[in-house]
């Protein structure tokens, strides 16, 4: 028999017990169908926060001060160490340290034509931004000058919300800010607003980029109340190689004070995280193929069983023992490519859903699950494989009948 | 012409032993028969004197403990499973009692199906097969499951579907013996008719006398051995 004759018959033999064949194939569906949906999640997860990182210059490190402990505990006691100019210098006088730049940061209430947003305000020489974040570029407007004090760059998703847009360039808008401050023993809030030009936007860049709100230096510093602390010191080091010299160096001199974190170490903590998740997705969608393979016996076995009459009479017709055979494991085959086939639409289908509802239900921004070819390939493979491993026994039963015996059978 | 195309099938000694356990049961003790080309030959016996072995033995679907069975000139005996397949494929037929169609495949692609084990292309192998059917008066109901027809047509389909492969010797087991006397006697008559029109070899194991009276010649078996022989007329 040529190989490509069993097929036909095989699919034959499947229609003949529909409902079977469909279970049967169900169970291959729900396995690569999962498979395929956690996989494209993952996937999406590791695009976007890949893309988040990219647009950082590589060189740079991030150093930001450990909030007090107190803090943990609900009393707003500001930060456990000072970093003030005299740590520049320090951190500048660093070997392999190219420049630092500091920066204020905090969160202000923004409104525009009755409109208000929560944002955070970051305060630094203008000229800096363009050395943290290298990709970055004017949507609109043009870019702040170092010591206007009246002007505001946005970025994009705070001059464009989803629900429609809040400012353009030359817009007036409001920043307030509240600051809880101790008054001879009472706590008050403290609330200061003063407005702003809108001078420029940003084109959209990454999630943090795209919700600041930039001022110059001193401007944040009145503004947010802030006294002798920077709140972030960006370090630029000679190269990236360097980076993790210069982090054990600023270690070695504020110990656990102050917090590092660089594009690579966020790139390395998020690919920890990710390979967990990737070895959960393997391990749910290995068990899952598994029950499904087991289904694929438990069905073909059944139906030899129920067909050893029928396995007589191929003999008889000259089928031989691999003819058989072919016949028995086409037969898995087909419900391994038919499951694979529909697994990886449903599984596409349900990815996008699956993505959708996590990402909603942890308040983040939404993500598209992404779904590489060479993964779904692997999972259809996968598929394949399985359903033929879980037809190799009970084909091999079929193929070793006696045809008296068989035959014999009513 | 060989002295082997003489005789499509010849048995030499055949001896078969089964074992149920401890217990050794000899079902064939010894057969040694000729079959001539174009021949209708007839094996008689009553049940359990090795019919249905001997058959299955000739049919290579059971091979002998001992001695010999020549298909075309070819020792079956020696042969590998693969190679007996191929035999069973290209040179025999077989019609079973219980006309042993399958029954998700319609009248055609029961009677196809020997010539897609042969490897036959799908053109060839549906014409031939639409042939067939006519042949045995069954034109018109090719696309029928066997479930749609009657007994006497199915055993029909199945003397089409042995006929498939132009086989040297087709193979009958007790082929009349689910059938009313008149759709038996259908299948007979179809069965001398090929036989002296196309020559075609058949051995038939029956029960019945009016079947064997048909055939050329009758061969009777008890306890595993050729008790009698007789020409018929």
């Amino acid at each position: 028999m040529k190989a490509y004759e069993a097929l036909p018959l095989a699919l034959k033999g499947l229609k003949e017990r529909k409902v079977r064949s469909a279970l049967t194939i169900m169970m291959v569906v729900i396995g690569v169908a999962l498979m395929t949906a956690l996989n494209g999640m993952a996937s999406g997860f590791d695009v976007f926060l890949n893309k988040q990182i990219s647009n950082l210059a590589p060189n740079l490190l991030i150093l930001s001060p450990e909030p007090f402990i107190g803090e943990r505990f609900g009393s707003p006691q500001g930060p456990s160490i000072v970093l003030t100019d005299a740590s520049l210098s320090i951190l500048k006088s660093l070997p392999k340290v190219k420049e630092v730049y500091p920066a204020y940061i905090g969160g202000v209430k923004v409104s525009s034509k009755g409109k208000s947003l929560d944002k955070n305000l970051l305060g630094l020489e203008p000229y800096v931004i363009k050395k943290i974040v290298p990709s970055i570029e004017i949507h609109s407007g043009s870019m702040l000058n170092t010591g206007q004090s009246n002007g505001v760059m946005l970025g994009y998703n705070v001059a464009f919300p989803p629900d429609g847009p809040f400012a353009k360039v030359g817009d007036t808008i409001t920043i307030e800010h509240s600051k809880v401050v101790e008054q001879a023993g009472v706590q008050k809030m403290v609330k200061d607003r003063r407005s702003f030009f809108v001078i420029g936007i940003f084109k959209p860049t990454d999630q943090i980029t795209d919700n600041m709100i930039v001022v110059n230096m001193d401007v944040a510093k009145t503004l947010l109340k802030k006294e002798s602390s920077y709140d972030r010191i960006y370090i630029l080091t000679e190269d990236i190689k360097d980076n993790g010299f210069v982090e054990s160096g600023i270690k070695q001199l504020y110990g656990d004070l102050v917090s590092v974190t660089s594009p690579q170490s966020i790139i390395k903590t998020v690919q920890e995280l990710l390979s967990g998740w990737e070895a959960f997705v393997a391990s749910i969608g290995g068990v899952s193929m598994i029950v499904g393979s087991i289904g694929i016996l438990a069905a073909l076995y059944t139906s030899v069983l129920e067909r050893t009459r029928e396995i007589g009479i191929m003999k008889a017709i000259g089928f031989s023992r691999g003819g058989i055979l072919l016949l028995y494991l086409s037969e898995s085959i087909s419900i391994g490519i038919l499951g694979g086939i529909i697994g990886l639409g449903a599984g596409m289908v349900a990815g996008q859903i699956l993505t959708e509802s996590v990402m909603r239900s942890l308040n983040a921004p939404p993500i598209e699950p992404v779904f590489l070819p060479e993964s779904l390939l692997l999972v259809f493979l996968l598929a394949i494989l399985f359903s033929v491993l879980a037809g190799i026994y009970p084909a091999w039963r079929a193929s070793k009948l006696d045809p008296v015996v068989a035959l014999r059978r009513e | 012409m060989s002295l082997t195309n003489h005789y499509p099938l010849i048995l030499e000694d055949v001896h078969k032993v089964y074992r149920i356990g401890e217990i050794i049961v000899p079902a064939l003790q010894g057969v040694t028969l000729k079959v001539r080309k174009g021949e209708f030959l007839s094996i008689a016996g009553p049940s359990g004197s090795g019919k249905s072995t001997l058959l299955h033995i000739m049919g290579l679907l059971d091979r002998p403990s001992k001695g010999k069975v020549i298909i075309e000139g070819k020792e079956a005996s020696l042969l590998k499973e693969r190679e007996a397949a191929r035999l069973r494929n290209e040179y025999l037929g077989f019609v079973f009692q219980a006309y042993n169609l399958i029954n998700r495949m319609s009248a055609l692609e029961n009677v196809e199906l020997p010539a897609i084990v042969k490897g036959v292309s799908r053109e060839k192998r549906k014409r031939r097969a639409q042939e067939l059917l006519s042949l045995v008066g069954l034109g018109d109901k090719t696309d029928r499951k066997p479930n749609q027809l009657s007994g006497g047509e199915q055993q029909r389909v199945a003397i089409a579907r042995a006929l498939m492969n132009e086989p040297s010797i087709i193979l009958a087991d007790e082929p009349t013996g689910n059938l009313d006397s008149k759709a038996g006697g259908e299948i007979t008559k179809f069965f001398k008719k090929i036989c002296e029109e196309y020559s075609q070899t058949i051995i038939v194991v029956t029960h019945n006398p009016e079947v064997a009276k048909a055939t050329d010649r009758t061969i009777y078996l008890r306890d595993g051995l050729i008790v009698e022989e007789r020409v018929n007329k």
